[in-house]
């Protein structure tokens, strides 16, 4: 399997709090590949240090098949980069903003570049410290698509645009894997934007890597799952379940979240003797929610 | 040589971007020669005397001279140093604050970057010692004055040598300071580093080794060639005799009066010192994050390594006064750096998370 970012133990700290711990990620090339976890997961981190702004402490990481240590600038040709908040030249217009990329991208195509910036309707003459924060992120995306990446990496784009540049901006990104094999590095808090667009899925929590799945394997990994007793609830041998995530007990019904197949979780569930077993639907938001329970991260009152 | 693309696109924004800093450092650096002068000129009679009388000063006793009080022409030499520091320190601080992050993430490599901030800004110095050059040449055809083209052309090429050390030095400061105000006070400092460390060699030399006074001369000499304001001032470069005060960390210099620097040694010196500031520019920049993590510097690692100067420096200050053995020297000189060092780095860690320091619990699994 081609990939398009691989990362071998990369860890990255500021004054002595571990922003990125050792982590090992692999995104297969010509994927969606969303990157999800709590505020100050290590997501932005990841995506500076893949793209160049932050040197990592240890470890390595390859994007396109080079190193991210490399001191060349030449592995970033096909790579696209747009951050939370895209801050380029506040006093270039936005013409001369894509004039400068023209330059420093050797596949730059103009062509591209004004089909995108006619569709996002943006202002030409404009300067770039007179646009707003979405158009900013248009901006940032025609010129990430000019270049004709192979690689996209954005970080949290999304967040903070009206739900019409959102949509807009999430179809033009799948319009662009459709049409030209480009991979897409997206961090995001929006977990439905995820579920809609990406097709494989991996969850970092305090830099460490929680789970990475595509997103049929998460679903089918794992469960949320309803369980009706008749006498009382066999509570021990319910939470020795293995795998057993989140436990929730009303009466006589008890609802778990769990990890596992079904073909193996099955015959455990048959020995208790539940009078009914109902399978509830569990979205990315909820399967993110419930591993992060389950890792102790959640607001206390 | 041909340039490549890349090269080619970031040189051109550079001039977009910094265009405006790059005229406002010529003026800067052509004020007192040919701004003021014509000023002068336009005034003309006893003005433009006493103006020439001071020019003459100035560029045929030496760049440092000492002179009247009266005399304005000091600028002569001070506002060319204060616009190269200027720019180099704007030139990479100023985009801290937004186009940094851009460029980076750009196919271009960072001692690219460096090199189209280095390039564009020297040429602008050096464009500026040639305008201040002609025009001083130029004056001697019409006005009555006692320099030759020769002490201008010497002039011109200690301060513009002095001017391209001092904005290189302020651009190598721009790769690990935070901002513009942060990199003019560490360039204040480093200015000063050199000469303090030197001179702290010297007294520890002379109390506890008993270093001959001929030695003290060559190292005191030492910390002014490494002293980058010495450049201009010349204050004490040609120095006859140390005194030691007993019990202070002061010395007393005894240097001659009346003699001019040696312009093509000092000018060799400085042009070295552009090459060596340059490569440690390209070097810092290559390896830090683009990450603002403090008020002055942006990295941890130059974090540190200030605390640990910092602190050798104040426990010099501390001890040396009182230690009148080596050994004493040595043990409290360490204890109290290494007391300085731990205390800062605990008082960080204090200020900034607070009584309790963040605690993580151990609970990490992959799924």
């Amino acid at each position: 399997m081609d990939l398009a970012i691989e990362t071998r133990a990369l860890s990255k700290s500021f004054d002595g709090l571990q922003a990125v711990d050792k982590l090992h990620l692999a995104v297969p090339a010509g994927s969606i590949f969303g990157l999800i976890g709590p505020n100050g997961a290590g997501k932005s981190t990841l995506i500076k240090m893949l793209i160049g702004l932050i040197r990592p402490d240890s470890g390595d990481g390859f994007i396109l098949g080079q190193s991210i240590r490399k001191r060349d600038g030449s592995i970033r040709n096909r790579v696209g980069y747009v951050p939370d908040v895209p801050v380029m030249y506040p006093g270039f217009t936005v013409a001369e903003m894509y004039r400068l990329s023209s330059k420093l991208y050797p596949f730059w195509d103009w062509e591209r570049c004004r089909e995108l910036h006619q569709g996002f309707h943006l202002p030409e003459g404009q300067r770039i410290r007179n646009l707003s924060r979405g158009q900013k992120v248009q901006v940032a995306l025609v010129m990430a698509l000019a270049l004709r990446p192979q690689l996209l990496l954005l970080d949290e784009p999304t967040a903070g645009l009206d739900p019409v540049v959102r949509r807009a901006f999430l179809q033009t990104i799948i319009e662009e894997v459709a049409g030209q094999g480009t991979t897409v590095f997206y961090s995001s808090h929006n977990l439905n934007d995820l579920e809609q667009s990406a097709d494989h899925i991996a969850a970092i929590y305090r830099g460490r890597m929680l789970f990475s799945h595509t997103l049929d394997e998460l679903k089918e990994t794992v469960h949320r799952l309803q369980l009706i007793f008749t006498g009382e609830p066999p509570e021990d041998a319910i939470k020795s379940l293995p795998g057993l995530m989140e436990y929730h007990q009303s009466g006589r019904v008890i609802t778990i979240t769990i990890i596992g197949h079904l073909d193996s979780i099955s015959p455990r569930l048959v020995e208790l003797e539940p009078e009914l077993v109902k399978e509830l639907n569990l979205d990315l938001e909820s399967i993110f929610v419930t591993f992060m329970e389950a890792q102790g991260y959640g607001f206390e009152r | 040589m041909k340039l490549s693309k890349p090269m080619r696109g970031i040189l051109e924004k550079e001039w977009r971007h910094s265009r405006g800093y790059f005229l406002a450092t010529l003026l800067i650096i052509i004020y007192t020669p040919v701004i003021k002068t014509i000023f002068h000129l336009f005034r003309g009679g006893a003005s433009m005397e006493q103006w020439v009388q001071e020019l003459n000063f100035a560029l045929t006793f030496g760049v440092g001279m000492a002179r009247p009080l009266v005399y304005s022409s000091g600028l002569l030499q001070w506002l060319p140093a204060i616009g190269a520091l200027l720019l180099g320190i704007i030139i990479l601080g100023e985009e801290r604050k937004g186009g940094l992050n851009y460029l980076v993430s750009t196919p271009v490599s960072r001692w690219q970057i460096i090199l189209a901030k280095f390039f564009p800004g020297a040429g602008v110095v050096i464009l500026s010692m040639v305008v201040n050059g002609l025009f001083l040449v130029g004056l001697g055809l019409f006005q009555p004055v006692s320099y030759n083209p020769v002490d201008v052309f010497h002039w011109c090429l200690l301060t513009g040598a002095t001017c391209l050390c001092i904005f290189t030095v302020a651009l190598m400061v721009s790769t690990f300071t935070a901002g513009v105000l942060a990199a003019g006070v560490v360039c204040y400092f480093l200015n000063l580093l050199p000469g303090m460390i030197v001179a702290m060699i010297e007294h520890v030399g002379a109390r506890y080794f008993g270093l001959v006074e001929s030695v003290s001369i060559k190292l005191c000499k030492l910390g002014s060639y490494l002293t980058m304001s010495d450049y201009i001032i010349h204050s004490e470069r040609h120095i006859t005799s140390v005194q030691h005060y007993p019990g202070w960390t002061t010395t007393g210099i005894s240097a001659t009066g009346g003699m001019g620097p040696d312009y093509l040694l000092d000018s060799c010196i400085l042009l070295a010192g552009v090459l060596l500031f340059l490569i440690l520019a390209i070097i810092i920049f290559e390896r830090s994050s683009l990450q603002t993590g403090g008020a002055i510097f942006a990295t941890g690692s130059a974090r540190k390594t200030a605390l640990a100067i910092g602190a050798l420096i104040i426990s010099y200050w501390l001890v040396f006064p009182r230690a009148e053995t080596l050994l004493k020297f040595i043990l409290y000189f360490s204890l109290l750096t290494g007391l300085i060092i731990m205390g800062s780095q605990y008082l960080y860690r204090l200020l900034r998370y607070g009584w309790q320091l963040p605690v993580r619990k151990k609970k990490n699994s992959t799924y």
